[in-house]
């Protein structure tokens, strides 16, 4: 399996804080990868790096060989790489499928200005597509029939789920998700889980931030420990748990899903 | 057709409705522009000037469009930068300054303004604008292009997060609406048939923006109404003789607080 | 003649931040953009003016004549204009729309009660010249920037050590947090207006004594003038006003006396654009968020 993402040494500080050191690791293809740590270890910063919603501070940042570090977002996801917001950020004046169609924009044909003066006969084809892809999105989480709504009325998890669908319709071969389980009951901490592993099963490779310990646990091939900005730990969910330091860095924080030897 | 005054009333309106549509573009990508005068005093200065000098009516119109739209270029390059209340004020600048350069230009008469214009206007090149701007407009609303500048507007940093290119997209909405401001500024001069530059200053700007935001930005129809009522409204108050501008400018006070979403109000997420 | 220039230029620039400076108060505390603030100018200056002229008062009567109606006509437009739509909770957009309307219909009355055609102070006000070396300054001139100058420090001082002045800067950083913190957001909204609409009293009066051209459309000017200076100055910040409308009035004085004198009125927005150009958040951005 070949490595999507891989990070060199990449830092990050903030006037003189210095919120990342040093952090390397690579992900690789089809496989879900997942970030965790205590709160203010860096995970956020780490993410919105990759995302490109932030510049590293120094540091390689590579993906299918390439590098990309300072980037913009757009052309980030042009290469391949969509995400979600841990605080959902949908868009209220579009209806659920027409969120999911902005979501294709990047992979439909930029047909402005003939659209302007032929009233979009040419990219008529080119719209339906959109739609049907759309359509096949919302499926694919579990919103079909939701199309018309507007993205207000979802409950939290279907807007997330929303979300997702709208990452998906651009075509990514690597999916970030941050805290997609963020205030859910287990219950839908399960769902969200399950739709996780589909994707991969799908042949998108993922990279998780996540709290929830179980819902890691469950899904993750790979985990990364990021601690105080800098990388503590990396393995399998099998060694991550029986790691002493990972153990020693969570305790004193109160963590809602870490229980003991994060069982 | 009509009587000779009502004519000219629906060409004027035509003609506004045109502006309001101008305004409405940008603004749907979250861009406030208070200075679609200075497009407008562009469009009308050089399209008079070519018919003078023998150029096809057609032609001149796009003309003025096409030069107000690259100095919109110009205009929305700074724009990229800034955002919402800052963005007014540099457009309003932006107006301003049209207006002062054509006070000192004096090939186009300077602060005597430009006379003797051919009167090319009729309501078919009237109708005939207003009825494809508006098409235009409405299908964008379902086109890659318009579903990314509601994105834009509503949420930059997911809409650049999801493969928008802001630049491309505030560009676009931004020249969009100059090209059509400029178009109507060639129809307002072949109907005028003298324009001087105090005619394009803030408060033609600010009329332009009562229309949209009247009317409820957040739709098509919304520019259609608001400039009917704003355009139309006086007509009606001709009764009061002098005291119709005092009613307007009240019932502006009680139209922004008794509907702050505009007379026809914003739809979240639509339904079809 | 330079130092003649420069006075002039301090002299128009101080008028210009007072109205500057009221378009940030109220920018700061409430995200509006007042469209009728030229139009509370002009009223002030009228007050002034025709209490002169009828009653015969001195300069400093004038003057107060000027700032309190100013303040209050201010203090009556956020109750009928802009309140009601905040609490409606509508988009910021609709206010702009009020402001609009009110300065269109304080234009119309002020045209019904003294016709369109300017007038001014009596001839003999304050006109006695003094000669400092190669500069002359009118008494009007050395009234002007002494008021000016004054009300600037005193709006300082209240700012900053007042417990209404305190109010006012908590509501202007967040207005949620504010409330929640006890303070009575209404009423410090309501006094801004009263201070920021005195300010363009007094500035009214002050330039109604300069240039003697005082008319129900000499707000228009002033309203897009002050706009362009608050964003020079940076959006709701007090101090930048005043540096802006400085900067604004001495470049203004200059270009007319050293270039071309019919670009005057487009120096504000160039200098504005230069200025956003290089700094988008203005010369001293108070940190204000202004997303909209």
């Amino acid at each position: 399996m070949s490595a999507l993402l891989e990070l060199g040494s990449v830092s990050r500080h903030f006037g003189g804080y210095q919120a990342l050191r040093d952090v390397s690791f690579v992900v690789t293809e089809a496989h879900i990868h997942a970030l965790i740590g205590p709160n203010g270890a860096g995970k956020t910063t780490l993410f919105n790096i990759i995302s490109g919603a932030l510049r590293p501070s120094s540091g390689r940042l590579q993906f299918l060989g390439r590098d990309y570090g300072g980037r913009r977002p757009h052309a980030i996801l042009a290469m391949g790489i969509a995400r979600n917001f841990q605080q959902v950020r949908l868009f209220p004046g579009l209806s659920v499928i027409e969120n999911v169609m902005v979501g294709c924009h990047a992979r439909m044909p930029d047909h402005s200005w003939r659209d302007l003066f032929s009233f979009q006969l040419f990219s008529a084809p080119a719209e339906r597509q959109a739609r049907d892809r759309a359509q096949e999105m919302l499926r694919f989480v579990g919103l079909e029939g939701h199309g018309n709504d507007g993205p207000g009325e979802l409950t939290l998890v279907d807007q997330r789920r929303l979300e997702i669908a709208r990452a998906l319709a651009s075509q990514p071969r690597l999916l970030l998700l941050d805290e997609p389980a963020a205030g859910m009951n287990p219950a839908e901490v399960a769902q969200i889980s399950q739709l996780i592993r589909l994707i991969q099963r799908n042949g998108i490779t993922i990279l998780l931030v996540e709290h929830h310990m179980r819902l890691v646990m469950d899904v993750a091939s790979r985990i990364t420990v990021l601690s105080a900005g800098s990388v503590l730990a990396e393995g399998t969910a099998d060694e991550i748990q029986r790691n002493a330091d990972v153990v020693s860095a969570y305790l004193g924080t109160d963590h809602d899903a870490a229980v003991g030897p994060l069982a | 057709m009509l009587g000779g005054y009502w004519e000219s009333v629906a060409i004027f309106l035509g003609i506004d409705i045109l502006l309001a549509l101008s305004l409405y573009v940008p603004l749907s990508a979250g861009l406030i522009s208070l200075g679609q005068g200075g497009f407008m005093a562009i469009g009308a200065y050089l399209s008079a000037v070519l018919t003078k000098a023998g150029i096809a009516f057609f032609f001149a119109i796009l003309a003025g469009g096409f030069l107000a739209a690259l100095v919109g270029l110009l205009v929305g390059i700074p724009a990229l930068r800034i955002r919402g209340i800052y963005l007014m004020i540099l457009t309003l600048g932006f107006g301003e300054i049209v207006k002062v350069f054509f006070l000192n230009f004096d090939p186009t008469g300077a602060a005597s303004g430009l006379g003797g214009i051919a009167p090319l206007t009729d309501w078919r090149w009237v109708a005939g604008a207003c009825v494809l701007a508006f098409g235009v407009v409405w299908r964008l609303r379902s086109s890659r292009l318009g579903r990314a500048m509601i994105a834009v507007h509503q949420d930059d940093t997911a809409a650049e997060a999801m493969g928008i290119n802001l630049t491309q997209v505030k560009l676009a909405a931004f020249c969009i609406g100059a090209f059509l401001a400029g178009i109507a500024g060639a129809l307002y001069a072949h109907e005028a048939l003298f324009i001087d530059p105090n005619q394009f200053a803030f408060a033609r700007s600010a009329i332009i923006f009562l229309y949209v935001v009247l009317g409820g930005p957040a739709n098509p129809l919304g520019p259609l109404v608001g400039t009917a009522v704003v355009d139309l409204l006086p007509e009606f108050l001709r009764g009061l003789q002098d005291w119709r501008m005092t009613v307007f400018g009240s019932l502006l006070v009680i139209v922004a607080i008794w509907r702050p979403d505009g007379l026809i109000g914003a739809p979240r997420g639509r339904r079809r | 003649m330079l130092s003649q220039q420069l006075i002039n230029g301090l002299m128009l620039g101080s008028t210009y931040a007072l109205v500057a400076i009221g378009y940030s108060l109220i920018f700061g505390v409430l995200r509006l953009l007042h469209f009728a603030h030229g139009e509370v100018f002009m009223v002030g200056a009228f007050v002034g003016v025709e209490l002169v002229l009828w009653m015969h008062v001195g300069p400093f009567i004038a003057l107060i004549g000027g700032l309190v109606g100013a303040a209050a006509l201010g203090m009556l437009l956020e109750l009928v204009a802009f309140r009601p739509i905040r609490k409606r909770r509508g988009s910021f957009l609709a206010p702009i729309v009020s402001s609009i309307g009110a300065g269109l219909v304080l234009q119309e009355l002020m045209t019904k009660l003294f016709g369109a055609e300017q007038i001014g102070f009596p001839a003999q006000f304050a006109a006695t010249a003094y000669h400092f070396g190669i500069v002359t300054v009118s008494g009007a001139q050395i009234f002007i920037m002494s008021i000016a100058f004054v009300t600037m420090a005193a709006l300082h001082l209240f700012i900053t050590y007042t417990r209404y002045g305190m109010a006012m800067r908590a509501t202007s950083e967040s207005l949620e947090v504010a409330s929640i913190l006890g303070i009575d957001v209404d009423k410090v909204i309501l006094l801004t207006f009263g201070i920021a609409s005195a300010l363009a009293g007094i500035a009214g009066v002050l330039v109604g004594i300069n240039f003697n051209a005082i008319s129900p459309f000499m707000g228009i000017d002033m309203t897009t003038k002050g706009l362009a200076v608050m964003l020079i100055g940076g959006l709701g910040s007090i101090y930048g006003a005043m540096a802006g409308g400085l900067l604004l009035g001495l470049a203004e004085v200059l270009s007319v006396a050293y270039l071309a004198s019919s670009y005057r009125d487009a120096f504000a927005f160039g200098l504005m654009i230069l200025i956003l150009l290089w700094r988008p958040r203005g010369l001293f951005s108070a940190g204000v968020a202004f997303e909209s």
